[in-house]
Order: C-alpha cells, then sequence, then structure tokens
C-alpha cells in the first residue's frame, strides 16, 4: 500500500487496493486483509444481485467487519445500504428495506427477508447510497439520504487528516449505524489505512493501551463524555493516541486541562457537524498548552462545506453547503424532503447559533430553538446552561423539561460544591426550575447525555426523598 | 482467587457515584451507569490491580453478584 490512491468513489470501492494481503482490519483479535475483506464483500454482492429490484439493504452484522463488507458489497451491487442497529418499526418504515442481509464472518451472508416489492426500482435518486440517522432526542430518529458525492467529499477532506508517516491506523469506537463510522473506517480504508476496533467501554477497555500500543493509532474519534471520563479515570487508555477527535457533545475545557495536569500529550480535535452533513463540517484544533484556554470553538469549515451566518431574533444561525451536506430525508422509502441547492449544492439549516471568536472561529452558543417555557414564562436554557457552568465547582449544566417537571441538571466537579452556589443563579431564571447536582451524567451508548434517564434518575429521587 | 469483595464494590460506588448502597441494591436502579461503571473498574484496578471486565458489572447488577460472577469468571479459568 504505498503512493498515493485515489478517494473518488469508484477508487476506493473497486481499485487494486482490495486485492491486498496486508492488513485492513484488525477486531476481536483477528487481523483481516483487503483481499478477506474483498471475498466477504464478494458474497454480499451475489447475494445482493440475486435478488433484483431490491433498492435498500439492510445489513446486520454481530462484528463490525460484517457491517463493513455487508455496505462494500452493497454499495458494488449498486444498492443502498444501512446497517441494523436495532432500527424500530417507525425508522424502518422511513428506508423500507428491500433485503434484510445477516452478514457474518465465518461464513456466507444469508438473506433474511425479502419484501415483497410494491416499491419502484427507481425510487431513490441513483446517487444515495447510504443513511445516516439522527440521534434525535424525541420521537423515531430521521433518516438521512447520504450520496457518494458525499462520502467522496470526506474521504477526500484533508482538514481531517493526521499527519503520519507510512500507512494510516486508527482507532474505530463508533458503532456502524453512527455518521463517526465513515470517518473511523471507511475515510481510513480510502486512503489505504489500517481500521483497529477498539472493544466498547462497556468491556474491554483495559484491551485499549495494548491495541494501541501494538498497532501505533494515530487517531481516534470518541464522545465529548467518553474521552472526559477516560482522561479523568483511566488516561493510560488514550495516552499514546497522538490525535483524539471529538464531536457530538461539547467539549469542555475542564476535560483538556485534566489531559494537561494527567501528564498526556494529546492532541484533541473538536468537531461539528450535524448529522444532515455526513459527518463534520467544521474543525478545531486545540492548542497543546491549554493556559488561557476559556472556551473550545467549533472551528472553521473543512474543506467540502462552506458556511454562512444569518440572521435570526435571538442570534446567528449557521448554515452549511457544500459537497458534505447531505440530499435531503427519507420516508416511506423515499426521498420526502429534500434540502435547497445552490450552486449545484444542497445547503441545511443547522438550527444552531453560533458567534465568531477573535481569531474568526466559530463558537457554539444555544440551539435556535432552546428556548422553554416554565410555568409561562420563556426561559433560554442555552443561556442558564451557559451561566451554571461559568460557577466554579460546577462542570457542568443540562436542562431538561418533561411534563410539569423542569430541571436543571448540574454536574459538580469536584467534592466540596454546594448546592448554595447554583440555586440562586437557576432560581433567577425560573423559580419553579428545580436543581440537581450529580457527579456524572448517564449517557447513551453514543456517548450523548441521556435527558431521559436524567429525568428518570430526579423522579426516583423526588420519591424516595432522597434529596438534599 | 480474586481479592475484590462486595465491600469493595460498595465503596466504589460511593466514590464514583456518591450512592449509598447495600450488598443486594441494583446498582444501575440506583444511578450508575456505564461511564461510572468505567469509573468503578478504574478505582478497582487501581486498588487491587485487577481488570474487572464490565460484563460482571451489567450482568452482575448488585455489589453480591458482581462479587459472584467476578468470582465464577476466576474458577472457570
Amino acid at each position: 500500500m504505498t503512493g498515493r490512491m485515489g478517494t473518488g468513489w469508484d477508487a476506493v470501492i473497486g481499485d487494486d487496493r482490495w486485492r491486498s494481503s496486508e492488513v485492513l482490519w484488525v477486531e476481536g483479535g483477528t487481523e483481516h486483509s483487503w483481499r478477506r475483506v474483498d471475498e466477504l464483500a464478494a458474497g454480499v454482492e451475489a447475494a445482493v444481485r440475486a435478488a433484483p429490484g431490491t433498492v435498500v439493504v439492510l445489513v446486520r452484522a454481530a462484528s463490525r467487519l460484517g457491517a463493513f463488507a455487508g455496505q462494500l458489497g452493497a454499495w458494488r451491487a449498486g444498492r443502498v445500504v444501512a446497517v441494523d442497529d436495532g432500527l424500530g418499526p417507525a425508522e424502518l418504515a422511513r428506508i423500507r428495506p428491500d433485503l434484510v442481509l445477516s452478514v457474518p464472518v465465518d461464513g456466507p451472508p444469508e438473506v433474511v427477508e425479502v419484501a415483497a416489492g410494491g416499491l419502484p426500482a427507481d425510487r431513490l435518486p441513483p446517487e444515495v447510497v447510504a443513511v445516516n440517522f439522527t440521534s434525535g432526542s424525541t420521537g423515531a430518529r430521521k433518516a438521512v439520504a447520504v450520496t457518494r458525492g458525499n462520502l467522496a467529499a470526506l474521504f477526500g477532506c484533508r482538514g481531517l487528516d493526521v499527519p503520519v508517516e507510512g500507512r494510516l491506523v486508527a482507532a474505530n469506537f463508533a458503532s456502524p449505524a453512527y455518521d463517526g463510522w465513515w470517518f473511523d473506517t471507511w475515510k481510513t480504508a480510502a486512503v489505504g489505512g489500517v481500521v483497529v476496533c477498539l472493544p466498547k467501554v462497556t468491556d474491554d477497555v483495559f484491551a485499549w493501551p495494548e491495541l494501541v500500543e501494538r498497532y501505533g493509532v494515530h487517531r481516534v474519534l470518541l464522545p465529548a463524555a467518553v474521552v472526559a471520563t477516560l482522561v479523568q479515570s483511566l488516561p493510560e487508555c488514550v495516552e499514546d493516541i497522538p490525535w483524539v477527535f471529538s464531536g457530538g457533545e461539547r467539549f469542555r475545557v475542564a476535560t483538556v486541562r485534566q489531559a494537561r495536569d494527567a501528564g498526556l500529550a494529546t492532541r484533541f480535535v473538536n468537531l461539528y457537524g450535524p448529522t444532515e452533513a455526513t459527518f463534520a463540517t467544521h474543525g478545531h484544533v486545540l492548542p497543546a498548552d491549554p493556559t488561557g484556554l476559556a472556551e473550545i470553538p467549533i472551528g472553521t469549515p473543512l474543506d467540502g462545506c462552506a458556511q454562512r451566518l444569518e440572521q435570526r431574533d435571538n442570534g446567528t444561525e449557521l448554515v452549511v453547503s457544500g459537497p458534505v451536506v447531505c440530499l435531503g430525508y427519507l420516508d416511506h422509502g423515499r426521498v420526502v424532503d429534500r434540502f435547497p441547492t445552490e450552486g449545484g449544492h444542497a445547503v441545511y439549516r443547522t438550527g444552531d447559533l453560533v458567534r465568531p471568536d477573535p481569531d474568526g472561529a466559530l463558537v457554539f452558543v444555544a440551539r435556535l430553538d432552546s428556548q422553554v417555557k416554565v410555568n409561562g414564562v420563556r426561559v433560554d436554557t442555552a443561556a442558564l446552561e451557559t451561566e451554571v457552568t461559568a460557577l466554579p465547582g460546577a462542570a457542568d449544566c443540562r436542562v431538561v423539561q418533561d411534563g410539569a417537571d423542569t430541571v436543571a441538571f448540574v454536574r459538580v466537579g469536584g467534592p466540596g460544591t454546594s448546592p448554595t452556589e447554583v440555586e440562586p443563579v437557576v432560581k433567577r431564571f425560573s423559580p419553579a426550575i428545580a436543581v440537581e447536582l450529580l457527579d456524572g451524567f448517564p449517557v447513551k451508548d453514543g456517548g450523548k447525555v441521556d435527558a431521559r434517564a436524567l429525568m428518570e434518575l430526579y423522579r426516583t429521587r423526588t420519591r424516595t426523598g432522597e434529596h438534599v | 482467587m480474586s481479592d475484590i469483595t462486595t465491600k469493595m464494590i460498595i465503596d466504589c460506588v460511593r466514590e464514583v457515584a456518591r450512592r449509598d448502597v447495600s450488598g443486594d441494591t441494583d446498582i444501575f436502579t440506583a444511578g450508575v451507569d456505564s461511564l461510572a461503571v468505567l469509573r468503578c473498574r478504574a478505582l478497582l484496578k487501581k486498588w487491587t490491580g485487577v481488570k474487572v471486565p464490565g460484563h460482571v458489572f451489567f450482568g452482575g447488577r448488585t455489589p453480591e453478584g458482581i462479587v459472584d460472577l467476578i468470582g465464577a469468571d476466576n474458577a472457570g479459568r
């Protein structure tokens, strides 16, 4: 694997690299060559082609390699592919898979289900190749149509490259149904790299340091909450990884400070991007020395993205466009809501309010829709969260509203933080907002804060009279 | 053989999640989440050097259940 490889769509899924006997994939203690992955994909391609008229293929795989090979095979057969990570009926109704394929790595793929047809073969535009599901906190996740142009733009994005000598070695943490998967695995394969699958943090996290050392991992993408926990409790898991990318949640200055205090030389990159823009639209490389760092910007546009700032009543909204912006939303197996285009590229209104910092990097301010009504009074939850987080001893704040309850959950930065500091600030926004101090926020598998679990915790504590 | 006792699990839950639990309390119902489990495991490693796999927490659920599973894991080795 030497020389510069093409990162265009056809080059990545079809060229000579797949005949190589070098290692592409490491998972569960086994190394798999490009050729081995190619063989698995050939089985998938044959199974898909044997089901003519199918448009959307849903891949089920117990291993991450199965999901990856399933994608490759379905793409080579010209199909749209989605990976099933436990999609519910509402999500399945959005994409209407025609073929459900189980892809093991120790045998041929198995057809689980072929839908009885009913939808025309030209129901999706030919450039659509995959689906991103949003993480939506309420209701069914939205399905976003990802095109080959979107993925090719990500493959070729230099702003996400890290300096390496020889082949890139990237760790994989994201599950195949999350957009981080495109970065972890496909962008890595596009540049001829090696993908090292990390065991889930909920299981064999102690195996991380050895894997990182043995394969010389250059980069990893982790949710901000996972970075924070590892830096605090198990810094050895990331200390030998030179580049740690984080996205999906606000990255905290405290995490960078803790990393420095723990002696880590790791560089952090804060990424930003809605699921509707394939993976990431903005990035910011944090300074090696966090002294004086007051806030962490979402940064400047990556190549493949153009930004526009539009004035709204309560701030400045970030609007993104360019080859990384997806086609639109899918429902009932069709594109029902196409994003508008300008100059041949899709445009997406992020709903995020931002402001430029003195260097021109954007700083996330709030969601456009971050206002909630508490007893009839409008409260800007983002402003409340920002004020509380700025208090000494408060590491993070999240306001959750559910039914009659509005609660400001405050993650305390250390022992000895007293609620008296937090209460007056919260009560100034509305006396009806309850305050709940926690040592940590529950998170979902993808690493985002679990608002529903927070509320359950609050209600359990209220019932059991555990409040201070 | 493992040096990890029910009391150690109770202590690490107290330290990490500031929850007072007894030997038969379901720690997840008591508000421990997956990242708190990670911090517990890091703490146990610091205290004893033992790298406890995550599944014993998620399978054991109570301090006693977790210690039982650690024992079963070791017996199988």
